[in-house]
């Protein structure tokens, strides 16, 4: 196969397993509490600050930010649940999203403020080492990213799919009258699907840091594209929100290989969303959580 | 609102704008000079550094005993904001012509200058353009007052083939590919580069716009390392310089990189890359280590003033405060006609001029016809003036080394 064909096809794949990650986060807050997060590429960007500072201030390296990241993300996640979204829980969409939007442009300012509009990026030791996959020549750092995203975008599926809690969670999803008349603790468990979801895109941005530039801004393209993927993939569906976040990843590298211009690969993405509204609006995988 | 909350109120914006209406502390006899910059919003921290050029340069000129066939007068600073803003701008201009300053200096962004220079020419001040570069503010306009220091936009593309013929006789460079980011700064700029390569008789494999903000720049790498150019010329802000020299690292595209000032010169760009900056080359108004008399001691001077380094808008706008200054001392006098005959009359030469070229002159359309960019190169973690070889401090690296060599 012709070599800058097997190129585009690779980097392709490895960008959208980090896409899958971030999706997979925003599906499971809809899945479960119908809640649109427009501010979650701004978590992305806490992440890749968190992993940044741990870095140079302690000399951390980003792969053991990653495992302190989950918790603490997670903790973010269920205070934010707990105090600005829950209020809002019952309130027509409209305001839902002006809670959303709203806590995105101040996370955004609150970081010009604290961390400066300057452009930064993490340089580590092994940050342009590269292996060859197929004949084509891939970044160590984006391969173990797109691996660690597609493995903790699996485990979350098999969270839902096998455990007490997981189920609960579906529970909640499908039937919220339902799921209180059985006794669960709703409350706790939007909780806790917000803080997965934060967890699982602070990951994806902690992950990014070692090959990615950071900045106050760097989320919003993300929120973006994570809307796609999980409109691709349907609305709070996991495994949709995997096989979409791919699936883009793909659509972008040969949008920008195939179309005349790179300046077009989006267009290619978003050609898709246009075409999944109007064909399969319910999505690839249907709106079922796991 | 009643009466006592209607005086409450007046008091306060008394208090609040208060220190605005304290008079310049200016004897008689000071010479106003106007600088009008975006001094407020997203681009003031550009501004203000563009402001420190002016600051030095005329403390240096009152230090060493003002204007003295105006009996030493002082010159002194009077600010307008242009917020950035081109409509602010031209009241900014048009109040600094009423507070009676001498010239006005600015106004960094071209879409600002364009506008308020029309207001200098109407209401007969002069007006020097430091830093603002776009062709259209010298060219068919037979502007009387509008002095422009700053290089046309298009020698930056003339220049940069320059250089590339330059380096061509150590290792022919003939067929080029263009990346630019794309918006109007990436589209404008590449047009340019394309005329002056076939100028030159350089072949243009491909033009390449891509979004300054993309993930991944695998595809279009790959795609450019199957053309197999001599050399790839770009136009990009910083975040997309950063990944793009990152991804020809990674898919091993050992050519040599031609920046177009932008994301190819801030200092960011060293401190993000490290070792994969080195040997980058980009087009470049000024750096400290340029061979002209002068230049290291003021950049020395500026850092420790203002604790930052002296760059090239820097450098520009000192100059042409020094322009300004060396008209007044011509003219004899602070009326505007007399100071914008002997602006077009200026001829700073030789180490006089800090610029990378030899005379500050004016021809008829106000603008710097020598004016010339440099090229620099990253070497040792540093930029390195490297073209023209009249004030370059270095040799080019090149042909450069590969990946594995950097």
């Amino acid at each position: 196969m012709d070599v800058v064909l097997t190129q585009t096809l690779v980097s392709g794949v490895l960008l959208g397993g980090v896409f899958a990650l971030v999706a997979v986060g925003l599906t499971l807050i809809f899945g479960v509490m119908k809640i649109l997060n427009f501010a979650h590429g701004d978590f992305l960007m806490l992440g890749m600050y968190f992993a940044y500072f741990l870095s140079v201030m302690f000399g951390v390296d980003p792969y053991v930010s990653a495992v302190a990241a989950l918790p603490l993300f997670f903790a973010l996640g269920w205070l934010i649940q707990g105090w600005l979204i829950r209020p809002v829980l019952k309130a027509p969409e409209s305001i839902q999203i002006l809670v959303t939007v709203g806590l995105s442009l101040f996370l955004q300012n609150l970081a010009l403020f604290l961390f400066s509009p300057d452009f930064q990026s993490l340089r580590v030791r092994y940050g342009s080492d590269t292996a060859t996959i197929f004949g084509a020549s891939v970044s160590i750092v984006r391969l173990v990213a797109s691996v660690i995203a597609v493995l903790a975008s699996t485990g979350l599926y098999f969270f839902l799919a096998r455990t007490d809690t997981g189920k609960a969670l579906r529970a909640c999803a499908e039937e919220r009258l339902g799921a209180m008349a059985v006794g669960i603790d709703v409350e706790r468990m939007y909780k806790i699907a917000f803080g997965l979801g934060i967890a699982c895109v602070a990951l994806a941005g902690v992950l990014m840091t070692p090959f990615f530039y950071i900045s106050p801004q760097v989320g919003l393209p993300f929120t973006l594209t994570a809307f796609v993927v999980v409109v691709l993939g349907g609305l709070g569906s996991l495994p949709g929100a995997l096989i979409g976040g791919v699936l883009i990843g793909v659509i972008e590298s040969l949008g920008e290989f195939l179309l005349p211009s790179p300046s077009m690969k989006q267009m290619a993405t978003f050609s898709v969303f246009l075409l999944i509204l109007l064909l399969r609006p319910q999505g690839l995988m249907g709106g079922k959580l796991a | 609102m009643n009466s006592m909350t209607r005086i409450r109120s007046a008091l306060l914006v008394a208090v609040l704008a208060g220190p605005a209406f304290v008079p310049q502390a200016a004897a008689a006899d000071d010479i106003k000079v106007g600088i009008l910059l975006p001094l407020s919003g997203p681009i003031a921290p550009i501004g203000q550094n563009n402001r420190r050029g002016h600051v030095l340069a005329i403390e240096d000129i009152n230090a060493a005993g003002g204007i003295k066939s105006l009996g030493g007068a002082k010159l002194v600073i009077v600010d307008g904001d242009t917020q950035g803003n081109p409509r602010v701008g031209i009241q900014e201009a048009e109040k600094l012509a009423r507070q009676g300053v001498v010239a006005i200096l600015g106004a960094y962004q071209s879409n600002v200058t364009f506008p308020s220079t029309q207001t200098a020419e109407k209401l007969g001040v002069p007006y020097i353009d430091p830093v603002a570069i776009a062709d259209t503010i010298t060219e068919g306009r037979n502007f009387k007052y509008t002095f422009k220091v700053a290089p046309k936009a298009s020698w930056y593309a003339r220049d940069q083939l320059a250089f590339v013929k330059h380096i061509s006789s150590k290792k022919p460079i003939k067929r080029v590919v263009l990346m630019y980011e794309d918006t109007l700064f990436g589209q404008s700029t590449s047009a340019g580069q394309e005329k002056s390569a076939k100028e030159a008789g350089i072949e243009v494999l491909a033009k390449i716009a891509y979004p300054a903000e993309s993930p991944d720049m695998t595809p279009t790498i790959s795609r450019v390392k199957q053309l197999n150019p001599d050399a790839i010329l770009f136009v990009s802000y910083i975040a997309d310089a950063v990944l793009i020299t990152k991804t020809m690292k990674e898919l091993g595209v050992d050519l040599p990189i031609l920046g177009t000032s932008a994301g190819h010169i801030d200092p960011a760009y060293i401190a993000n890359l490290g070792p994969l900056a080195e040997h980058s080359f980009t087009v470049g108004e000024w750096n400290p280590d340029l061979k002209k008399a002068g230049a290291a001691k003021l950049s020395e001077r500026f850092q420790a003033k203002f604790g930052a380094p002296m760059n090239g808008h820097a450098a520009e706008t000192y100059m042409s405060t020094m322009v300004l200054a060396d008209a007044l001392e011509r003219a004899k006098s602070a009326d505007r006609k007399k100071v914008r005959d002997a602006l077009a009359q200026t001829s700073i030469c030789g180490n006089r001029n800090l610029l990378p070229y030899d005379c500050i002159k004016f021809d008829p359309s106000g603008q710097s016809p020598q004016g010339r960019l440099v090229m620099l190169q990253v070497q040792k973690g540093k930029f390195v003036t490297v073209w023209p070889p009249e004030v370059a401090s270095a040799q080019p690296v090149y042909p450069v080394p590969a990946w594995s060599k950097r």
